[in-house]
């Protein structure tokens, strides 16, 4: 087991530097960082503007050959913890990354645990009662929310929120942003109510997709399994159905979803790009589009190499355990 | 229940659908075999949710792509507006002229059945391009394992640990927002993660008693991966398929939310409902008649899917009475 | 900001025009969206015209600079949302140019002279005495009084080596490496003179005639001392980026910034120190930063901001219109958009074409499709240099039929120029049919409708237009485009913007119309102090300009402000300092 962790951790390295180079090209083919200088006029004489754009290219050591930017990018990182200067300001790339980090994570966790523990319950009761009613409702509501673009969901989810806020007279649910501001509510139970009501609409917004899908999973492996030989050999053992439900059905049918879950990190990080825009969240989502509309490159390296590390190490995560979970696969 | 013995034999022949057929034929005895399409049917034609999805579906491909041919406004024309409350010209409610009302310039239903019929271009582009290509990578990975296995699924890793949407909103940023490059880009990230779980079905597969049974009577590895393993890896292709359709429009619109989708004078249904997002108080039917839309297609294909993993997993034995 | 970055704006307009422009068609999805809708109920738009609510931005149209007048009373908190985020903090260096920038800065930043919500400079009053011009020949002088009790909130007066800093980092050839946003009036002066123990400054230059655009927007030397120094060409830019990296707490106006959280909000607080004749009765003021604009309704209706100036389109005004206690106010704007020509092109180089086209596009049509949907009593622009609400200007198109929509003209026109094929083919005299570009930026749908109405508008000449999309508007640069429709940023200051576009090597003239006449009464404007002069020989220019049928303005973008009632003192101002800039008046209304 030890051999088959160590492996696949080896294995993960080639794949974060290739990752690298990949992000790397994906960035430079992403647009001009200096557009913005080169597109704007200023009263400044056409020599003038023309330097300043060359000064900032060298600055930026855009006139460099791509291996050589590549080279000093990563060699910048790796030996200098130095992530590379914004194409604007003075921010340190490296601590905006991992400040958007920290706020992205717990808007993701948060949504993904509850997302998960909802889909397997769901999942697994519409299996286990297929074509009951409650089947059916669980089946159409996972649909339509599979079927919900998530920023219309979201606008209308907000407009939702503000109805409340003016029914109830409050300011309990916040549509922008993490946290009020001014915070006037210094209080260790004022300042749970506010990160908690600037919390809740975003969370549905981003679980919800999450939810749709892995219920939908959860169905479908349980009832693989459910009609498989071995459960029926099982029962017919006479093992008790709690027994048969647990030990050998959910066991079996949760394998492909812990692959699943993890692999869609990746896509929840994609789907707070969205979520945080319409919630104003200052995390990797916003993040990540300000720099993009800016170029912003040492920006979003550090987001893509940021990210490119966390999804590889939730699909390390997925493939050891689909290696605890299905012993048929550790041998493989 | 004859169909449901029926199906149970097929079902526990060793290599599932992909078995030959005339050995079957000989062994039964008063009952015609049925062809394995026919009961697919049947078993579909039950799911009425699926049917009538189906139902659903065709209207909505004969609304983007048929109605335009007759409907007597054309989405790139200039119509007439209506004089608003405060005496500006403005857009026009819903009305038996303008059944979906107008926007500040065109005839609503007009550009609503030209983003339904972009919108299901990408769609159907991204399933078809992602679902193929990822089912073969899964397949031949999964099937030959060990250096193989390793490399393409470190390739999978790789283009999974960038997020599609920030993937394809960096790709689509400088190439002007052309439909198939963001159906293409949408599609080229779907494939792998497709690969991924074709590739664990097909490695617990590989164990399994028939597939042995197929090399010891001497079939090529090409049979084997083709005609045995492809075939039971449907059932997660199709469910895996379906919900690409969804998620493809589902991406188109967020990529055109955050800017980066499909541009004027294209568009799509996610660009009407991304254009039209302020509308949702005064100009209700801008935003909401392109969102329904959106979710109508997504829906009615998660449903088809639906009835056809029914209808087309054979393991799968309760049935709908 | 004030002026000198007005000016890096005025050419204009080019300037944030295009980075404007071009973001628009990217920015924030469905914020560049046309005016695909009305403007909500306004019980009588005969009256309040561009006005929503009770309170006091009624009389704004008339009224700009005393409207929503009152008195305040003691404390509270505002919250002002600006749609981008901060880039840097030196507002004097380039890349931090930017109109968020500005409007923080303005109770930070002291400046000479401000501009004024009436679009005209004014002196501020609590910095300075006074400040002279007089010209003898080739000769400016300006004598700049300094009030005494001017200081820095660290108790350093504020005096001639504050002008003298400003002056060494933007002419160009003292720092060159610095990229100060703005060289204009700076290169032009030859001597620089402190006197009275620093609070005199006497300027010698080159006669400018937008002088007052200088001294906008002052550093503190002192404080530049500290950090880098202020002699050699390095240590200016040392202390130059300085100032750019590091948040002031440094202020010479009437409010200190507080607090700082990246991308989200700069929080500010009076400034002890201030020597102004009005204190800020607000305890806070935030600027919060929302990047998504079609999110800034729902946070003014949320109560988490008090007062937003966003762009406006028709959903978000209607939807603004709609919340309790909320006024809004849709102002005279800088921005207008306009079709230009380049003249390189084979067909386009004929005059005669270019007045016919312009002849039979309808500008009405176009508005009526566009911000006419949600601007009661929106025109017609009729001036490439001055837009409505500027003293100078007037209506040089009109009168010459480009614009009316009169196909019937333009049919004879191009018949008479020996054209063939009108109304069917258009065919030059030697055969070649007449076909073309039309370009705009992708996305946004306003610019989108109107190609699309030149499309159809020259389909009746016989023109066959095609519409092409541009993601950044760097066509304009490249010169690879027939026709195309964008926006400039004006300022208060229109000459050098003039000098810009209109001029062949004025770096903005993008589509090479020569005109050496009016170019030479440009030039002539630019060397006089005397203003109802230089508006004359602009609107001379102008005249030229209409006539080489180059450009056609097609309307001035509104500005829009909208905030709780409850907020006095507050109002729109259209230029490159934004409302903040009598932040100090600022206050919860005394009820």
């Amino acid at each position: 087991m030890l051999v088959f962790v160590i492996r696949r951790v080896l294995i993960s390295i080639p794949v974060l530097i290739a990752s690298t180079m990949l992000t790397f090209v994906i960035v430079k083919l992403s647009g001009d960082p200096l557009t913005y200088l080169k597109t704007r006029q200023s009263t400044v004489s056409k020599a003038e503007k023309q330097a300043f754009i060359n000064q900032e290219a060298h600055r930026l050591w855009l006139d460099r050959s791509w291996p050589t930017q590549y080279w000093h990018w990563i060699s910048n990182i790796l030996l200098h913890w130095n992530w590379g200067p914004p194409v604007t300001g003075h921010d340190n790339v490296a601590s905006d990354v991992f400040t958007a980090f920290g706020i992205t994570a717990r808007l993701v966790l948060v949504s993904i645990a509850i997302a998960l523990i909802l889909a397997v319950i769901t999942g697994v009761i519409s299996a286990v009662k297929q074509y009951s009613l409650t089947d059916y409702t669980t089946t159409l509501l996972g649909f339509i929310f599979l079927s919900m673009p998530t920023f219309w969901f979201a606008i209308l989810l907000k407009e939702f929120g503000l109805k409340i806020n003016q029914w109830t007279g409050s300011h309990f649910f916040g549509t922008i942003g993490d946290r009020s501001i001014p915070i006037t509510d210094h209080s260790f139970g004022g300042s749970l109510k506010d990160i908690i009501g600037h919390m809740i609409l975003p969370t549905i917004v981003l679980g919800l997709v999450g939810y749709a899908a892995w219920s939908r999973f959860t169905r479908a492996s349980m009832l693989e399994v459910l009609n498989s030989d071995y459960v029926r050999l099982a029962r017919s053992k006479g093992l008790s159905p709690r027994t048969v439900m647990i030990r050998h059905a959910l066991r079996t049918a949760l394998i492909p979803l812990t692959t699943v879950t993890a692999l869609d990190v990746a896509a929840l990080l994609g789907g707070a790009i969205v979520t945080e825009n319409v919630f104003q969240w200052r995390g990797m989502g916003t993040l990540f589009l300000t720099a993009l509309r800016a170029v912003d490159f040492n920006v979003m390296l550090g987001w893509l190499l940021v990210t490119a590390t966390i999804v590889i190490a939730f699909n390390l995560i997925a493939d050891i355990l689909y290696g605890v979970l299905d012993p048929r696969i550790r041998h493989a | 229940m004859l169909e449901t013995h029926e199906t149970l034999k097929e079902g526990t022949q060793p290599g599932g659908p992909g078995v030959d057929k005339p050995t079957l034929t000989e062994r039964e005895f008063t009952v015609k075999e049925r062809k394995q399409w026919q009961m697919a049917l049947r078993r579909f034609l039950r799911h009425r949710a699926a049917v009538v999805s189906l139902v659903v579906f065709v209207l909505l491909v004969l609304f983007a792509f048929v109605l335009p041919y007759f409907w007597h406004y054309k989405y790139t024309e200039f119509v007439s507006l209506c004089t608003q409350s405060n005496g500006l010209a403005g857009p026009c409610s819903p009305s038996l002229k303008h059944p979906f009302g107008t926007d500040s310039t065109h005839d609503m239903l007009a550009v609503t059945m030209r983003g339904t019929g972009q919108s299901l271009k990408v769609a159907f582009l991204i399933a078809a391009v992602g679902t193929g290509a990822g089912a073969l990578w899964g397949v031949v990975s999964g099937f030959f394992g060990g250096f193989v296995d390793s490399t393409l699924m470190r390739l999978a890793d790789l283009v999974l640990t960038i997020p599609s949407l920030a993937l394809a909103a960096a790709l689509a940023h400088k190439g002007g927002g052309s439909l198939v490059l963001i159906g293409l880009i949408l599609a080229g990230v779907a494939a792998p993660y497709v690969a991924r779980v074709v590739r664990g079905v097909v490695l617990s597969l590989r164990e399994r008693e028939f597939i042995e049974a197929a090399r010891a009577l001497g079939a090529s590895n090409t049979r084997i991966m083709f005609r045995h393993l492809l075939p039971n890896t449907i059932p997660v292709l199709l469910v895996n398929a379906t919900l690409l359709i969804a998620q493809g429009i589902l991406a188109e619109t967020a990529l055109s939310y955050v800017g980066f989708g499909i541009q004027s004078p294209d568009t799509s249904l996610g660009v009407l409902i991304s254009t039209n997002q302020g509308a949702v108080e005064n100009q209700p039917w801008l935003f909401y008649f392109p969102g329904v839309f959106i979710i109508l297609i997504a829906l009615s294909v998660n449903f088809i899917g639906d009835g056809l993993r029914d209808a087309l997993d054979p393991r799968q034995t309760r049935e709908r009475k | 900001m004030r002026f000198h970055n007005g000016n890096a704006l005025l050419a204009g307009v080019a300037a944030l025009a295009l980075g404007l422009t071009a973001c628009s068609s990217s920015g924030n999805g469905g914020g560049s969206k046309s005016g695909s809708n009305s403007a909500g109920p306004q019980p009588n738009p005969a009256v309040t015209a561009g006005t929503h609510g009770t309170g006091g931005f009624a009389k704004c149209a008339t009224e700009p600079t005393t409207c929503n007048s009152g008195d305040t009373k003691p404390g509270g908190t505002i919250s002002y949302v600006l749609e981008k985020t901060i880039p840097g903090w030196n507002q004097v260096y380039t890349v931090s140019n930017v109109f968020e920038v500005a409007e923080v800065e303005d109770g930070i930043f002291p400046g000479a002279y401000l501009a004024g919500s009436d679009l005209k400079p004014f002196l501020n009053t609590d910095l300075m005495v006074s400040a002279d011009s007089t010209q003898a020949g080739d000769v400016q002088t300006i004598v700049y009084k300094i009030k005494p009790e001017a200081v820095w909130n660290d108790g350093q007066p504020i005096n001639f080596d504050d002008f003298k800093y400003l002056k060494d980092v933007s002419d160009g050839t003292t720092c060159p490496k610095c990229g100060a946003a703005s060289s204009s009036g700076y290169s032009q002066i030859t001597s620089m003179e402190g006197s009275d123990g620093g609070k005199t400054v006497t300027v010698k230059m080159k006669p400018f005639a937008d002088w007052q655009s200088m001294f906008g927007a002052l550093l503190p030397a002192h404080i530049a001392q500290q950090h880098g120094g202020t002699d050699t060409a390095a240590n200016l830019n040392t202390s130059f980026q300085w100032f750019d990296k590091n948040v002031p707490t440094w202020s010479g106006g009437p409010m200190v910034i507080t607090k700082y959280t990246k991308d989200t909000s700069i929080e500010e607080a009076p400034n002890p120190k201030w020597y102004g004749k009005t204190k800020s009765s607000l305890d806070k003021l935030i600027f919060r930063i929302i990047t998504d604009q079609t999110q800034e309704p729902i946070a003014l209706k949320n109560k988490e901001v008090q007062a937003i100036y966003p762009q406006p389109n028709a959903d978000l005004v209607s939807q603004v219109n709609g919340i309790q206690n909320v006024q809004s106010y849709l102002g005279k704007g800088l921005v207008w958009e306009h079709f230009d020509f380049n003249e390189k092109n084979a067909f386009l180089k004929d005059q005669k074409l270019r007045v016919a086209i312009f002849t039979a596009i309808s500008r009405k049509d176009i508005i009526s499709r566009t911000i006419g949907q949600f601007v009661p009593g929106a025109a017609p622009l009729g001036n490439h240099i001055y837009v409505p609400g500027q003293p100078g200007y007037q209506d040089n198109v009109t009168s010459t039929g480009q614009g009316s929509g009169d196909v019937t003209k333009a049919k004879q026109m191009l018949t008479d120029a020996g054209y063939t094929g009108v109304g069917t083919t258009l065919k030059t005299a030697d055969g070649k049919a007449v076909a073309f570009r039309c370009t705009y930026s992708a996305g946004n749908t306003n610019r989108q409708t109107e190609c699309q109405e030149v499309q159809n508008t020259l389909k009746q000449l016989g023109i066959t237009v095609t519409l092409k999309t541009t993601t950044d508007l760097s066509e304009l640069g490249t010169g690879n485009f027939d026709m195309i429709v964008f926006a400039w940023v004006g300022t208060p200051f229109v000459v050098a913007g003039a000098q810009q576009i209109y001029e062949l090597k004025g770096g903005a003239d993008y589509g090479f119309n020569n005109d050496p006449a009016a170019e030479k009464l440009i030039n002539d404007a630019a060397g006089t102090t005397d203003l109802p002069k230089v508006q004359s020989l602009l609107n001379q220019a102008d005249k030229l300009i209409v006539a080489d049928g180059y450009s056609l303005p097609l309307y001035q973008k509104p500005t829009f402000l909208a905030a709780y009632n409850n907020i006095v003192n507050l109002r729109d101002n259209a230029t490159s300092s934004g409302p903040p800039v009598n932040v100090q008046d600022w206050g919860l209304k005394a009820s």
